[in-house]
């Protein structure tokens, strides 16, 4: 047989053929393996008491979404040049946590979570379709949405900073995330009533200085559902009430409507805010005094405010507590838009109460003071009879109720000395919308729906003088110059 | 694969042998030692100096394994040396598997000496001058296994850019720029395009099942993941396949 040039040619083409289909059949391998790996894949924590796992009760929150309705994770959090320390820190965090939620919601099969991170600045016309849809208007937040419901967590929300110092002690984000994730993955509304009755503010007019429908919006945002309520009328606060809020109240409650008020906060450990202007008789009294609360007849007169915005009997209020509504404010320094405030505090002749807890929020800046004789005319000087300040302009106080030990939430009132910050006219302020919603989260126990406490933010820490330092370097040295060592003998003995 | 073990026998003989191995192994722990020092000066920190340690690997890597791999094949090539091996009974197969398990254990030989950094401070360093142990079990398991597992497609890297030419010189450039490519790439890219989670659409979660650093972070905490396992292994599968073909189609030429 004889073989010519074409049938090698035919040889070299097969042969090359092969060696393609080789390649792509070994490709097509790694395709499909990796494939497969991205989609059923598991997670180990080394660490000895699996620090870096999420609690077994997330877990078990997280087995629980129904397929049919996934969550969806929306993260604005960005990367920009003037970020501090405790920015990267956070965003680290969160994409280090959202891996783990996502881990465990997804590992059993069907897609139960999915993160999404938008650039809102980049991805502008992303960031429309989410300002349209859920509302989404700033960035550095997390957002959680299932079907119509959403929940919108701020990064400053995430971190636990030391009191006094400032300084970022722990991560928070857990307890956030697994909480917001119950909160939209279940079915029905928290109902929030407005109470009428007394000339309060509106719920459903668009009027700037007395309607608060801006309010009501920013509610129905959140899955909350604002209602009015006269109790006079129905007679009973109903059963399904969430929260109460008294806004503005123009004349005194009847002892009929304390009694619904009272027995609303002390057997059915409701939930009751109330927002007071100076000027005003509430009719209130003998249940803040219940509760711990002052609320005096008194105006609270500032320091003239060189700020702009601050004008017509307007105050910037600067100064918070380290209290769950107000910390994010604080710690961000965030200023409260307030009108004509009285003052809103713990009330130190209350009988005593072990099961009360009574802490203020807020209060005005030193130089300020409670002017008792505010209704005289001419301009106010800070006398003997009135109260120097700082004076607390808003005030929680909360029971623990319960037996043999196991103590768990029951009423809550807060109280604020003015009720202009909720107003159509300024509530687009930024710290006012931001307390609001802290407000109403604390009142609804939405940050509390799960008790996983912050994880600790460890500094790690070695104090060894210079000199040891210096000696520590150059032993740590002996171990490149040994191995050098030992390849000039090999080298030395080979050729000898 | 007949023959696999002789090769790899003589594969680590010859590099226990070289110069070059005792010079990158040299220059590989001065750089994992300056290393050290840096993150050991940098504390007070938020992480465990092991962690930071292993979190800059890739410095050492990028030009320890070419210089490794740089002559596993080309070198053979070039000396006329491998269609002769090939008269052998021995396939090409087992010729790229036996240089690639020589060149991985002297890799990982180099890393394991490594650990002599944090092993040496536990001991000279005073007790009670550290709040944290310097010999922390998860993130050194974690770290380590990282590099054992990505280590093998690195290797593998090397050992192809090998295959593909007669020149150590043009091997080491190739293997790299390879390295640079998939370890810092994705990296340097969304350094200037802003954060790497927020590329739209179907490449993120793509983009984010290749990032070397983000499965580094994890397993240097201790968190061991299951996927860069497939990722690393199945890479270093295909490249020594292509290997193996190159060095088919190169020995019968």
């Amino acid at each position: 047989m004889n073989f010519g040039h074409k049938d090698f040619r035919k040889v070299r083409r097969m042969e090359s053929l092969n060696a393609i289909l080789q390649v792509i059949l070994l490709a097509l391998v790694f395709l499909g393996v990796n494939y497969l790996a991205a989609r059923f894949y598991s997670r180990v924590d080394l660490t000895r008491a699996n620090k870096h796992s999420l609690s077994l009760e997330s877990q078990a929150y997280l087995e629980n979404i129904d397929p049919q309705k996934p969550v969806s994770i929306i993260v604005t959090l960005m990367t920009r040049p003037e970020d501090t320390e405790e920015d990267q820190r956070t965003r680290k965090e969160v994409e280090k946590l959202l891996r783990e939620y996502v881990y465990h919601a997804n590992r059993h099969g069907p897609q139960r979570l999915s993160v999404e991170y938008v650039d809102v600045f980049k991805h502008r016309e992303r960031a429309r379709e989410l300002a349209t849809k859920y509302g989404l208007q700033q960035g550095d937040s997390i957002l959680f949405a299932c079907e119509k419901r959403n929940r919108l967590i701020p990064a400053a929300h995430l971190r636990a900073l030391q009191e006094g110092t400032g300084k970022l002690i722990g991560f928070r984000g857990e307890a956030l995330f697994t909480s917001a994730i119950l909160h939209v993955t279940r079915n029905e509304k928290d109902k929030v009533y407005f109470v009428n009755g007394h000339g309060e503010l509106f719920l459903d007019t668009a009027d700037s200085d007395r309607g608060i429908t801006e309010v009501s919006a920013f509610l129905m945002k959140r899955n909350i559902e604002p209602e009015t309520l006269n109790l006079l009328i129905a007679g009973k606060i109903p059963n399904d009430a969430k929260l109460v809020v008294i806004a503005s109240p123009q004349s005194a409650f009847s002892e009929e409507e304390v009694i619904l008020l009272r027995d609303y906060l002390n057997r059915s450990n409701g939930r009751v805010i109330v927002l007071l202007d100076p000027y005003i008789k509430h009719g209130l009294e003998n249940l803040f005094w219940d509760w711990g609360v002052d609320v005096q007849d008194k105006l609270v007169v500032e320091p003239a405010s060189s700020s702009t915005i601050a004008q017509n009997g307007a105050t910037l209020v600067r100064e918070f507590s380290n209290h769950q509504i107000t910390r994010s404010i604080g710690a961000n320094h965030i200023p409260v838009l307030v009108g004509p405030c009285r003052p809103a505090q713990p009330d130190i002749g209350a009988p005593a109460d072990e099961t009360r807890r009574v802490t203020s929020l807020m209060r005005s800046r030193e130089g300020s003071w409670a002017e008792t004789d505010y209704r005289k005319s001419g301009p106010a000087k800070p006398e003997a009879r009135d109260v120097a300040g700082p004076i607390s302009l808003a005030v929680v106080a909360e029971r623990q109720v319960g037996q043999q030990g196991i103590q768990i939430a029951g009423g809550k009132l807060t109280v604020f000395g003015n009720s202009s910050w909720v107003t159509n006219a300024w509530f687009k302020s930024r710290g006012n919308r931001e307390l609001l919603h802290n407000s109403v989260l604390w009142n609804l126990d939405r940050y509390t729906l799960v008790d996983i406490p912050p994880r600790p933010v460890q500094e790690y820490e070695l104090t060894i003088d210079a000199q040891e330092f210096k000696e520590l370097r150059g032993r740590l040295f002996l171990l490149p110059l040994s191995v050098l060592l030992l390849g000039a003998i090999c080298f030395w003995t080979r050729r000898h | 694969m007949r023959g696999f073990l002789t090769i790899l026998r003589h594969e680590i003989f010859v590099l226990l042998i070289s110069p070059a191995t005792f010079v990158a192994g040299f220059l590989f722990l001065l750089m994992m030692w300056l290393v050290y020092w840096q993150v050991l000066k940098a504390m007070p920190s938020k992480e465990l100096p092991v962690s930071l340690f292993f979190q800059l690997f890739w410095l050492p890597v990028l030009f320890m394994v070419p210089l490794l791999t740089m002559r596993s094949i080309a070198e053979e090539r070039r000396m006329g040396t491998l269609e002769s091996t090939l008269t052998t009974p021995t396939t090409p197969l087992a010729i790229v598997a036996g240089k690639f398990a020589g060149a991985y254990v002297v890799f990982l030989s180099f890393w394991v000496l490594a650990l002599g950094y944090p092993i040496l401070t536990s001991f000279q360093v005073p007790e009670g001058s550290a709040n944290f142990s310097f010999m922390e079990a998860s993130p050194l398991i974690g770290g380590l296994l990282f590099v054992a597992v990505s280590g093998t497609m690195y290797v593998a890297a090397g050992i192809f850019a090998s295959s593909l030419t007669r020149s150590q010189l043009v091997a080491a450039m190739l293997c790299f720029a390879i390295l640079f490519m998939v370890i810092l790439g994705e990296q340097i890219l969304f350094t200037y395009s802003g954060n790497p989670e927020t590329v739209p659409g179907r490449w993120q979660p793509i983009l984010d099942y290749l990032r070397t650093f983000r499965q580094l972070e994890d397993f240097s905490r201790g968190i061991v993941d299951s996927r860069p396992f497939v990722l690393y292994f199945s890479s270093a599968f295909v490249l020594l396949g292509i290997a193996v073909v190159v060095v088919e189609r190169k020995a019968t030429r």
